[in-house]
C-alpha cells in the first residue's frame, strides 16, 4: 500500500512536468468512446472533418495559448476574427485586388491585437477586462463596417484561394473523400510548427515563458516585459486575422456574428491542452491537442445525432476536469 | 588582508523619506575578496542602504565610487549590469523556469541562425554551479527547489552577470544550519575569486563565523565599523542597541487583573514551538523578538488564522479551539494584523461600514442587521478614536496609516474583545498617531482587556508593555518584566547571546 502510494506519486511528480498528458490522455478516451459509441467515427470523412475545423480554430487557439503562457487574456479574438473576414470581403467586393485585401486584412487583426496590448500595458487593468471590453467595441466595429448584413464576395473566382483553403486533392482522392480535407491543414501544421520553435527556441520565446511566470522577476532580470506583451498581443491579432482569412477563401462569406464564443472555445482548448491559466507554462502542442479533442467532440456527438447543448455541457465538463487534474499533478512535489 | 582599493566605496551617503532621514552620513567600503557585514536592528537603515547600492533608491547627498569612477544616477539595471547583484530574500526568479533557464535569462546564448542553444544554457549553468561547489538539479522549475537551492541559483545567476559586488540581504533567513554551511562554503569561494560581498544578519554568530569587517547601524547613523576581530559579540550588541528611549511615554502601571487567557504548548514545526504563557486582564504583554523569530506566526495560531499543530488555548478557564479569526473574534479574541491593508480593512469602504462589519457579526439577529443602533454605536466609536477627519463616510484608502490604524483598532473595539492581540501596532505611523493609539491600549487596558503586543521596535515594547516575552527560532526563549528589561538584554535574548552576555 506504501509502495503504492510512492509509485503514484512519483508518476505524479513525473506528470506534473507534463500537463499535455492530461490532454493526450482524454484525447485517447474520449477517440476510443466515440469509436464504439458513434456510427461511422472512424471514418475518413469525418477525421477529415475534425481536421478541417480544428485548422481554423487551431490556428486562434496557438496565438491565444501563447497569450495565455505570457499571462494574458484575449477575450476579442472572436470579434477579431469577424473583423478580418470583413475587411477581406468588403474590399474584394469594392474591386480590390486580394494582394492588397489580404495584407490589409492582417493589418487589421494585429493593429487590434496591438491595442489590446497597449490598453493593458498602459493602463495595467486586466486584460480579462480590457479585451471584454475591446471583444464588445471589435464586434460593434464589425457590425457597423459590415451595416450589419452577409457580405460576399461573388466575383471571379481567386486563384489564390484554393492554395489557402482550397479542396486537398491528395488526402481526398487517397481516403475516396469529396472535399472533407482541405489545405489550410497545411497551414495549421506550419503555424504550429513556427510558433512552436519561436516559443522553445528564441529567446523572445524564452521571454514569453518568464513573463507569464514572474513578471516582476522577469523585468528584474532584465527582460523588457512590456515589449514582450505587446508583441505577444499583436501576435494573437495577427493568428486571428489568418485564421479567418483561411476561412474566408473556402465560404466566400461573413456574417455579423463569425467568431461569436470562439474567444472561450480557445480558451478552453488551450486550458484542456495544459496551458496554465496564471501564466508561465504551456505548449503549442497541448493547445493544438485541446483544439482537436473539442472538435472530435463535436463531431462525434453530431455523429451520434446528440443536440448541441450536450456538446457545451460536456465540454464545460471537460474543461473543468482537465483544470483540476492540472492543479492536482501541478501540486505534486 | 590586503590593501587593495575598495571595489565600492560610498561616502557620506544620507536619505530621508518625507521628511525623515533614515540615513546620516554613512561611510561603507567594500573590498575585493572580503566580506562585510552590516548588522543593526529592525529599522536601523540597513535595507535602504543595499536599496542606495544596487540603484533602487539615489541618496539625498553624498558620493559613491564604483571600481575607482563616481556613480552618478545609477539605476537597478546599471548596476546589475555592471557587476553590483543584490539577492534579496525574496528572491527574484521565475518558478516556472528551470535553474538552467533562469540562468541564463536575459542573456540566453544564441546558435545558428539566433536560436537559443540549450546545450549552452544547461553547460553555462552547470559550469557556475560547479565553480560555487553548489550540486543542484538545473532541469527543475526553480519553484520546485527548496529555498536554499534557489538562493544558489541566483547567486549563480548573479555570477553569470560577472558579478563584483554581492549583497546578501539576510540570505539565512529560512535556512537549516547544513544549508548554512553550505552557503558559507560558497561564500568562501566567492571571496577566493576576489568578489566583495556585503553580508546583512541579524545573526551575529554568522557575521563572526563569515566576515572580515563590520558595520553597525543604528537610527541611520554609522556607529562602528572595523575589522571583525575588533569586536566580540558583548561590544557588538552594545553598539547595536542604546537607542533614545522617551520614558514619559511609558504606559502607566500595571493593573493586573484575574487570569483570561491560557495558552499550552502552542506549536506549528518548524515555526512555533511549544509556546506556553499566561495573560490576565489589564495588562500588556510584550513580545519581543527578531523579524522570523515566529511572532506573527504564534499569533495566526491563536486566532486560528493557521491550523495548531499541538496545544490548547483556554480562554477565562475554557478551553477554546478558534477555527479562524472569525470564530476567535466571536469568542473575544481580535487581532490586529500585521498588514492592515490586506487583511484588516476593506480599502473601498467608508470607515463606519468597515467598523460595522465587526459590529454586524455581534447584533445581528436571526439574521437581521439592526443598523439604527449600529450606526449609533458607530458615531460613539469614532468620536472615543479621534479619528481624523471625523468624517464616517470617508472611504478608508483616503486615510492615512495612523488613521487607518484606529480603524482597525475601532473594529476590535466594536467587536467588544477581551484579547486583543496587536501585530506592529504602529508600524507606518506618524509620531502623532501613534500616540493617540497607545492611549488607547492604555484605555483598553484600564478597562480590564488583555492586550498581546508584537513589536520590532524595542524602544515601544519597553514603554508599553508591563512584561516582555522574547521569541527566538519559533520559541519564547525569556519572560521579562519590564521594570528589570533594558533593550541590551531584550537583544540579547533575541539573538540568542544571554549565556554570553550575562
Amino acid at each position: 500500500m506504501g509502495l503504492l502510494a510512492d509509485k503514484w506519486s512519483e508518476a505524479r511528480h513525473r506528470l506534473s512536468y507534463f500537463p499535455e498528458a492530461v490532454a493526450l490522455l482524454s484525447f485517447f478516451l474520449l477517440f476510443v468512446f466515440f469509436y464504439i459509441a458513434a456510427p461511422n467515427f472512424l471514418t475518413a470523412m469525418s477525421i477529415g472533418n475534425i481536421l478541417t475545423f480544428g485548422s481554423i480554430t487551431g490556428i486562434v487557439t496557438i496565438g491565444v495559448a501563447m497569450l495565455m503562457i505570457c499571462g494574458e487574456f484575449d477575450l476579442s479574438v472572436g470579434s477579431n476574427f469577424a473583423c478580418a473576414s470583413y475587411v477581406l470581403a468588403l474590399t474584394l467586393i469594392a474591386g480590390w485586388p486580394v494582394w492588397i485585401s489580404i495584407p490589409l486584412a492582417l493589418l487589421v487583426s494585429s493593429l487590434l491585437g496591438l491595442l489590446n496590448g497597449v490598453i493593458v500595458t498602459r493602463t495595467q487593468i486586466p486584460s480579462f477586462i480590457a479585451t471584454l471590453g475591446t471583444m464588445l467595441a471589435y464586434r460593434g466595429i464589425v457590425r457597423a463596417i459590415g451595416k450589419g448584413d452577409f457580405a460576399t464576395y461573388k466575383g471571379e473566382p481567386i486563384p489564390l484561394f484554393s492554395y489557402l483553403n482550397g479542396d486537398f486533392v491528395l488526402l481526398n482522392k487517397f481516403f475516396g473523400t469529396t472535399s472533407n480535407f482541405r489545405v489550410s491543414l497545411i497551414w495549421f501544421i506550419l503555424v504550429a510548427i513556427i510558433a512552436s520553435l519561436v516559443l522553445m527556441r528564441t529567446r523572445f520565446g524564452n521571454w514569453v515563458f518568464a513573463t507569464g511566470g514572474a513578471p516582476e522577476a522577469a523585468s528584474a532580470q532584465g527582460v523588457d516585459v512590456k515589449m514582450v506583451k505587446l508583441a505577444t498581443f499583436t501576435i494573437t491579432g495577427l493568428l486571428a486575422g489568418i485564421a479567418s482569412i483561411l476561412q474566408f477563401a473556402y465560404r466566400l462569406s461573413v456574417d455579423p456574428l463569425r467568431g461569436d464564443g470562439m474567444e472561450l472555445i480557445v480558451v478552453a482548448a488551450s486550458v484542456i491542452g495544459g496551458v496554465r491559466l496564471t501564466g508561465g507554462y504551456g505548449t503549442i502542442f497541448g493547445a493544438v491537442m485541446g483544439t482537436l479533442l473539442l472538435q472530435m467532440l463535436d463531431q462525434g456527438l453530431v455523429l451520434m445525432k446528440i443536440p448541441i447543448q450536450v456538446f457545451q455541457a460536456t465540454a464545460g465538463l471537460i474543461i473543468i476536469i482537465a483544470v483540476i487534474s492540472n492543479t492536482y499533478l501541478g501540486k505534486a512535489d | 588582508m590586503e590593501t587593495a582599493a575598495p571595489v565600492l566605496s560610498l561616502k557620506k551617503i544620507s536619505k530621508s523619506f518625507s521628511g525623515i532621514t533614515v540615513l546620516h552620513d554613512v561611510d561603507i567600503d567594500l573590498y575585493p575578496g572580503e566580506v562585510h557585514g552590516v548588522v543593526g536592528e529592525n529599522g536601523a537603515g540597513k535595507s535602504t542602504l543595499i536599496k542606495i547600492m544596487s540603484g533602487a533608491y539615489q541618496p539625498d547627498h553624498g558620493t559613491i565610487h564604483y571600481q575607482g569612477q563616481l556613480l552618478k544616477n545609477i539605476t537597478p539595471r546599471w548596476a546589475r549590469e555592471n557587476g553590483i547583484n543584490t539577492i534579496y530574500q525574496e528572491i527574484d526568479l521565475i518558478p516556472s523556469l528551470t535553474a538552467a533557464e533562469n540562468i541564463a535569462l536575459g542573456n540566453e546564448p544564441l546558435g545558428k541562425g539566433g536560436s537559443i542553444d540549450w546545450a549552452a544554457v544547461r553547460s553555462q549553468a552547470r559550469r557556475i554551479l560547479d565553480d560555487m561547489g553548489a550540486h543542484l538539479p538545473i532541469d527543475v522549475a526553480v519553484g520546485n527547489l527548496k529555498v536554499a537551492h534557489q538562493q544558489m541559483v541566483a547567486i549563480a545567476k548573479a555570477l553569470s552577470l560577472n558579478s563584483q559586488v554581492l549583497i546578501l540581504d539576510e540570505p539565512t533567513a529560512v535556512f537549516t544550519s547544513s544549508e548554512i554551511e553550505l552557503l558559507f562554503n560558497i561564500i568562501r569561494r566567492l571571496k577566493a575569486q576576489g568578489i566583495a560581498i556585503l553580508y546583512i544578519s541579524h545573526h551575529l554568530d554568522e557575521i563572526f563565523q563569515i566576515g572580515d569587517r563590520v558595520t553597525v547601524l543604528r537610527d541611520g547613523y554609522l556607529v562602528r565599523s572595523g575589522l571583525i576581530a575588533e569586536f566580540d559579540k558583548p561590544s557588538l550588541v552594545r553598539a547595536m542597541v542604546g537607542r533614545e528611549i522617551d520614558f514619559s511615554l511609558r504606559n502607566g502601571h500595571s493593573l493586573l487583573g484575574e487570569e483570561i487567557l491560557r495558552v499550552k504548548n502552542l506549536s506549528r514545526s518548524p515555526v512555533v514551538e511549544d509556546i506556553n504563557f499566561v495573560l490576565r486582564r489589564g495588562e500588556i504583554v510584550g513580545v519581543a523578538g527578531l523579524v522570523g523569530a515566529g511572532r506573527t506566526e504564534m499569533a495566526r495560531l491563536l486566532v486560528g488564522a493557521d491550523p495548531l499543530q499541538h496545544g490548547e488555548i483556554y480562554l477565562n478557564g475554557r478551553r477554546i479551539r478558534p477555527t479562524s479569526p472569525m470564530v476567535a473574534l466571536g469568542l473575544g479574541i481580535g487581532m490586529l494584523p500585521e498588514s492592515r491593508k490586506e487583511e484588516g480593512l476593506v480599502l473601498q469602504r467608508s470607515m463606519a461600514e468597515n467598523m460595522a462589519y465587526s459590529l454586524v457579526q455581534k447584533s445581528s439577529r436571526a439574521g437581521v442587521v439592526p443598523w439604527k443602533s449600529i450606526r449609533r454605536e458607530v458615531a460613539s466609536l469614532l468620536s472615543k478614536l479621534e479619528v481624523r477627519p471625523a468624517n464616517p463616510n470617508l472611504q478608508v484608502t483616503y486615510m492615512s496609516g495612523g488613521n487607518q490604524q484606529k480603524v482597525v483598532l475601532g473594529k476590535l473595539l466594536a467587536a467588544k474583545c477581551d484579547v486583543l492581540i496587536l501585530d506592529e501596532p504602529t508600524r507606518g505611523v506618524d509620531v502623532g498617531a501613534r500616540l493617540e493609539i497607545y492611549k488607547l491600549m492604555y484605555e483598553m487596558k484600564t478597562e480590564g482587556k488583555a492586550i498581546l503586543m508584537i513589536s520590532s521596535d524595542l524602544p515601544e515594547i519597553l514603554t508599553q508593555a508591563d512584561r516582555i516575552l522574547v521569541m527566538a527560532k519559533g520559541r519564547i526563549v525569556a519572560e521579562v518584566p519590564a521594570a528589570e528589561a533594558s533593550e541590551e538584554k531584550i537583544l540579547a535574548f533575541a539573538l540568542r547571546l544571554e549565556s554570553e552576555m550575562v
